[in-house]
C-alpha cells in the first residue's frame, strides 16, 4: 500500500538478510512467543499508522487490557516467510496487501482465521478470506493538478484521455511496475473496464508502446506523485488516491479522478506460527468495527470494507474515499487472482518492455 | 594474535559467509525435495532479460567509475600536496555525502535538478539554455547520484597512495630534463597505477549492487540487476531463483576482481607481498 514501495525498495539487504534471518533465526529475542497479554501488530508505519494507533490500536489496548506493540515496516509475505522459516514468528497480526496475502496462503505461512470468531457480515465480499480479513481498500486512480485543469473546467478523465496527448497536453507519470499499467493500457484502447481479464497482454503492450515517449516520469515511490504535482514537475498520472487526497485536505491543488481507477485490498493477516492466535483473532473483530474503520478513514483517506462505517463517516470526507458507493462503481473491478498467476512472466516481459 | 582478530573472524563466519553459503545453497537446492537442482541457474541464463540488465548493470557501472576517476584524481592530488590540517579539512568535505540519509539526498537531486528545479531555474534565468534540460529520470541523474555518494571510495585510496608517493620524484625527474608533463606521465602516474586499481574496483564493485539510487533518479531504461532480485525476493518469493541470480552476480564479481588483480597489482594496496 501506501508505503509498498518504500519498504520493497529499501530491502536493499534483500536476500542477504532473509538469508541473515534464516540463519541467525534461534538467537534473535523472541517477542511474541507465549506472551498473552500482549499482541505484536506490523504495520505501514507514516500517516497511516498514526490514524490506525488513534483509531484501533489504543481503543483495542483499553478494551481488551492486551498491550499492542508496534512494529513499522511495511509487511510483505518475505518478512512473513522469513520468520516462519527460522521459526521465529515475531508478528501476531501483519497488514498485508491482497497479492502478499495471496501467496502467503499459496505456500502455507499464514493461520486460518476462525470466521466463527470473526463479525464479517457487514464486511463486503473481496474483505472475507479463510487466510485474511480486508482492513483497507486503497486506489489506483488518474490524478491530475488542479492548476493545469482547474476546477469546473473539464479534466482528463478516462485512460483513453490519459493517452490522447494531442487533446489533453501535459506532462505525465506512471508507476514503474507491470500490474495496473496493463490494465489502464487496455481501458484506454477500448476494452470496457468489466471485460478486462483474462488480459490480453499483447495489446496491452502495444497500447503502452504509444505512451511511453509522452511519461515524463516512471515513478517507484508512493510520495512521488504528490510530489511531481506539488513541484509543477508534472500535471497528470496514476496514483494512490490516499497520497493526492491528503494533500487535496491540506488545501494542495490536485485531485483524483475515479473513473476507471483499481481497487486494490489490503488485509489482516495472521503469520503461521504465532503463539498469539487468541488475541490476533480478537484484535480483527475489534478493528473491522463500522465504528472504528470510520474513525480510522476520517484520519486517512483509505476505504473502509465495512459497508457500515461509511454511513458513519464524517459527510465532507465519505465522497473522497475508495469505497464510497458512488467512486466503487465508477472504479474497474481488480482480478488479484489472475495476477497472482500471470505476475511473474509478465513482470519479465515488462523489464524487456522497458529496454527496448 | 589469533585472539584478537577471533571476535572480527566470528562476526563474519556468522553474519557473511554463513548466510552468503545459505544464499548459494538455495540457489541449487530443489524446491520440492532434498536433492540439488541446476534449473534455476539454467533460467537465470537462458531468459535473456537477466543478462541483459546485468550487461545493463555493469555498463551504467562503468560510466560511473570512469567518471569518478576523473573526477577523484586531481581532487586526490590536492589533498596530497596541501599541508596536511588542510588536507583534514578538505577530508571532511569528501566524506560528507556519508553522513546524509540516502533517501534525503536522493530527494534532494530529484528537487535541484528537476524540470523546474534550482539548476534548471538558473540554467533558464541565465539565459544559457531556453528549455529546461532532461537531467534526472535518465541517465544522468543515475550517474550524477551515484558519484556523489561513491566519489569518496575512489578518492581516499588514491589520496593514501599518492600521499606516500615522494615529491622529490618529480623534481629529480625534471632535473632530468623531462618536463613536467613527462615527469607526471612517466613517473607520477605510473606510482598511483594501485591507488588507481583499488579506487576503480571499489567503486565498480560498489556501483553493480546499486538499487535504490537507479530506482528514483533513473528512467525505464536504468535497470539494476539488484532491482530484478529484489522483484524475486519480495514480489515474487521466488528466493531460491532471486539467490541464483544473486549467486551469478557475485561470480562475475569475482571474476573481475581476479581480473584486475592479475592487471593491477592490487596486492601492493591491500599491503600484501
Amino acid at each position: 500500500m501506501t508505503g509498498r514501495r518504500v519498504s520493497r525498495r529499501e530491502f536493499v539487504k534483500g536476500i542477504g538478510a532473509a538469508a541473515a534471518a534464516a540463519s541467525v533465526g534461534p538467537f534473535v529475542h523472541t517477542t511474541a512467543k507465549g506472551a498473552s497479554n500482549k499482541l505484536v501488530y506490523s504495520g505501514w508505519g507514516g500517516a497511516y499508522q498514526d490514524a490506525v494507533r488513534e483509531a484501533i490500536l489504543q481503543p483495542f489496548s483499553k478494551a481488551s487490557g492486551i498491550d499492542v506493540v508496534e512494529i513499522k515496516i511495511g509487511p510483505t509475505v518475505a518478512h512473513v516467510k522469513a520468520q516462519v522459516q527460522s521459526k521465529n514468528v515475531e508478528w501476531d497480526v501483519a497488514e498485508l496487501e491482497a497479492p502478499d496475502m495471496l501467496r502467503g496462503k499459496r505456500e502455507g505461512l499464514l493461520e486460518k482465521i476462525d470466521l466463527g470468531r470473526v463479525e464479517t457480515k457487514d464486511l463486503v465480499k473481496e474483505a472475507i478470506d479463510e487466510f485474511g480479513i480486508g482492513c483497507i481498500v486503497f486506489s489506483t486512480v488518474l490524478a491530475y493538478s488542479t492548476i493545469k485543469y482547474p476546477p469546473g473546467k473539464p479534466h482528463p478523465s478516462s485512460w483513453a484521455d490519459f493517452w490522447d496527448v494531442k487533446k489533453w497536453p501535459g506532462r505525465r507519470f506512471l508507476q514503474d511496475q507491470v500490474k495496473l499499467n496493463l490494465e489502464f493500457a487496455l481501458m484506454a484502447d477500448g476494452v470496457p473496464k468489466d471485460k478486462l481479464y483474462p488480459l490480453d497482454a499483447n495489446r496491452a503492450f502495444k497500447s503502452l508502446d504509444r505512451i511511453k515517449p509522452h511519461i515524463a516520469v516512471w515513478w517507484k515511490k508512493g510520495a512521488q506523485p504528490p510530489q511531481l504535482l506539488t513541484d509543477k514537475e508534472a500535471d497528470l498520472g496514476s496514483s494512490w488516491n490516499g497520497r493526492i487526497t491528503t494533500e487535496k485536505w491540506k488545501g494542495a491543488p490536485m485531485d483524483v479522478e475515479w473513473n476507471q481507477g483499481m481497487a486494490q485490498y489490503q488485509y489482516y493477516c495472521i503469520p503461521k506460527g504465532t503463539g498469539n492466535r487468541d488475541a490476533a483473532l480478537r484484535f480483527i473483530d475489534f478493528a473491522i468495527k463500522p465504528e472504528r474503520q470510520a474513525r480510522s478513514a476520517e484520519l486517512i483517506p483509505y476505504g473502509p470494507t465495512n459497508r457500515k462505517a461509511i454511513a458513519v463517516i464524517d459527510k465532507k470526507k465519505a465522497p473522497d474515499l475508495p469505497t464510497y458507493p458512488e467512486n466503487l462503481n465508477r472504479q474497474a473491478p481488480f482480478n488479484e487472482e489472475w495476477w497472482l498467476k500471470n505476475e511473474e512472466a509478465l513482470i519479465k516481459r515488462w523489464e524487456a518492455w522497458k529496454l527496448a | 594474535m589469533l585472539a584478537l582478530v577471533g571476535p572480527a573472524l566470528a562476526l563474519l563466519g556468522v553474519f557473511f559467509v554463513l548466510p552468503l553459503g545459505n544464499v548459494v545453497r538455495w540457489s541449487v537446492l530443489d524446491p520440492g525435495g532434498a536433492g540439488l537442482t541446476g534449473v534455476y541457474y539454467v533460467r537465470a541464463l537462458t531468459e535473456t532479460i537477466y543478462l541483459r540488465v546485468i550487461l545493463n548493470t555493469f555498463r551504467i557501472s562503468l560510466y560511473v567509475t570512469v567518471i569518478c576517476l576523473l573526477l577523484a584524481y586531481p581532487v586526490a592530488y590536492l589533498l596530497a600536496s596541501v599541508p596536511r590540517r588542510v588536507a583534514n579539512l578538505l577530508m571532511i568535505l569528501v566524506v560528507l555525502p556519508f553522513w546524509i540519509s540516502l533517501l534525503v539526498r536522493l530527494y534532494a537531486w530529484i528537487i535541484l535538478l528537476q524540470k523546474a528545479g534550482l539548476v534548471n531555474s538558473a540554467l533558464l534565468r541565465l539565459g544559457l539554455v531556453t528549455e529546461p534540460l532532461p537531467l534526472v529520470y535518465n541517465l544522468t541523474g543515475v550517474i550524477v547520484g551515484m558519484v556523489h555518494v561513491l566519489l569518496p571510495f575512489m578518492i581516499l585510496p588514491l589520496y593514501s597512495v599518492m600521499k606516500g608517493i615522494d615529491p622529490n620524484l618529480m623534481v629529480a625527474a625534471q632535473n632530468l630534463g623531462g618536463t613536467p608533463a613527462q615527469a607526471f606521465r612517466r613517473v607520477f602516474l605510473p606510482l598511483t597505477y594501485p591507488g588507481i586499481g583499488a579506487g576503480v574496483l571499489m567503486v565498480f564493485m560498489l556501483s553493480i549492487g546499486y538499487f535504490v539510487t537507479p530506482a528514483l533518479l533513473g528512467g525505464l531504461k536504468e535497470t539494476f540487476i539488484a532491482q530484478l532480485i529484489e522483484q524475486q525476493v519480495s514480489v515474487l518469493i521466488d528466493w531460491n531463483f532471486a539467490a541464483a541470480l544473486a549467486a551469478l552476480l557475485l561470480a562475475v564479481t569475482l571474476i573481475v576482481y581476479y581480473v584486475f588483480n592479475r592487471a593491477l597489482g592490487l596486492d601492493r594496496i591491500w599491503g600484501g607481498v
